[in-house]
């Protein structure tokens, strides 16, 4: 019996099947040359800069919400928290946690968008 | 080193020795010369789009520029490229679908769109679907599948390049290899 031939193995599949502009490739070692020496290299200074911001906005934030909490926690009465808790929550739109995940740098795979979209 | 198209390139190793030596210049152009073109395609498949794959592989090689004084040699030039233009392919995925989902539309569905409207497409209706097929797998099959069937990298390189084992990439491709002919095995 004739045994089905994979169709898959076929050398002109492996190609790709675009056309890219003429010249395109030959052109791109000059072009690639042009556009890093137009954006100037980083110092190793200013390479840290952005991990060193984060770090202190970090901080401030931990030492921020540390002290409005401990501020807040005082001023409560036991059986308030869950109250304003859910009041706080009720407040927070659905646009605001989207924007919030994105600014958080939350990855997509990481949540169930039907949560968020439902009708 | 001898090209596909007949012409003489730099190895890795001559590379980084122009580097090494202070011809930055020369040994950036010749990294281009050997990699521009193997990387554009890779990002084009993730990305289905001449103009998004043009502006990665800018992206990847400013990268590269800015890494080259770092590149410490424990893995190879070319697999360590692979991998920072993966990483940008990967990245601009994610955003596109974030993108996609507040916009209420379907990334896979506009993807495979791009395939169909695709003015530079130069093929045939079956290379038309298997882009289709690939455009369907998930991130990873679909990055495994690329780099075995087009670029014919070893499982080694690719286990280099996505930090996977030899083991699990195998897995991934014969998945991905067995749904894409099926897929295709259906319409011809």
């Amino acid at each position: 019996m004739e045994q089905k031939r994979d169709i898959l193995d076929n050398k002109e599949l492996r190609k790709m099947p675009y056309k890219v502009p003429e010249g395109y490739f030959a052109a791109k070692p000059a072009q690639m040359m042009a556009a890093v020496k137009e954006k100037p290299r980083q110092s190793v200074v200013r390479r840290f800069v952005p991990y060193v911001a984060a770090a202190a906005s970090f901080l401030i934030l931990i030492a921020g919400g540390t002290f409005l909490l401990d501020k807040h926690t005082q001023a409560l009465p036991e059986d308030n928290y869950y109250s304003a808790d859910a009041q706080l929550y009720n407040e927070i739109s659905e646009e605001d946690m989207i924007a919030y995940l994105i600014y958080s740098g939350a990855h997509v795979e990481e949540f169930e968008f039907s949560d968020f979209f439902a009708e | 080193m001898i090209a596909a198209d007949g012409t003489t390139r730099m190895t890795d190793k001559e590379i980084i020795a122009l580097y090494r030596s202070g011809e930055k210049d020369r040994a950036f152009a010749s990294l281009v010369e050997s990699y521009g073109e193997r990387l554009y395609w890779h990002l084009r498949r993730f990305t289905n789009s001449h103009e998004d794959a043009d502006d990665l592989l800018q992206e990847c090689f400013m990268k590269i520029w800015t890494s080259l004084p770092d590149f410490r040699e424990e893995s190879r030039l070319y697999t360590w490229a692979y991998r920072i233009a993966t990483n940008e392919a990967l990245n601009h995925l994610r955003k596109n679908r974030w993108l996609a989902a507040l916009q209420r539309e379907n990334l896979d569905a506009v993807m495979e769109q791009r395939i169909d409207d695709d003015p530079s497409f130069d093929g045939n209706e079956l290379q038309r679907e298997l882009m289709k097929a690939i455009n369907r797998l998930p991130a990873k099959q679909k990055l495994v599948f690329n780099l075995r069937y087009f670029d014919e990298l070893s499982y080694e390189d690719i286990a280099e390049i996505t930090g996977t084992s030899v083991g699990a990439l195998k897995a991934s491709y014969h998945f991905a290899y067995n749904k894409i002919k099926e897929e295709l095995e259906k319409k011809f």
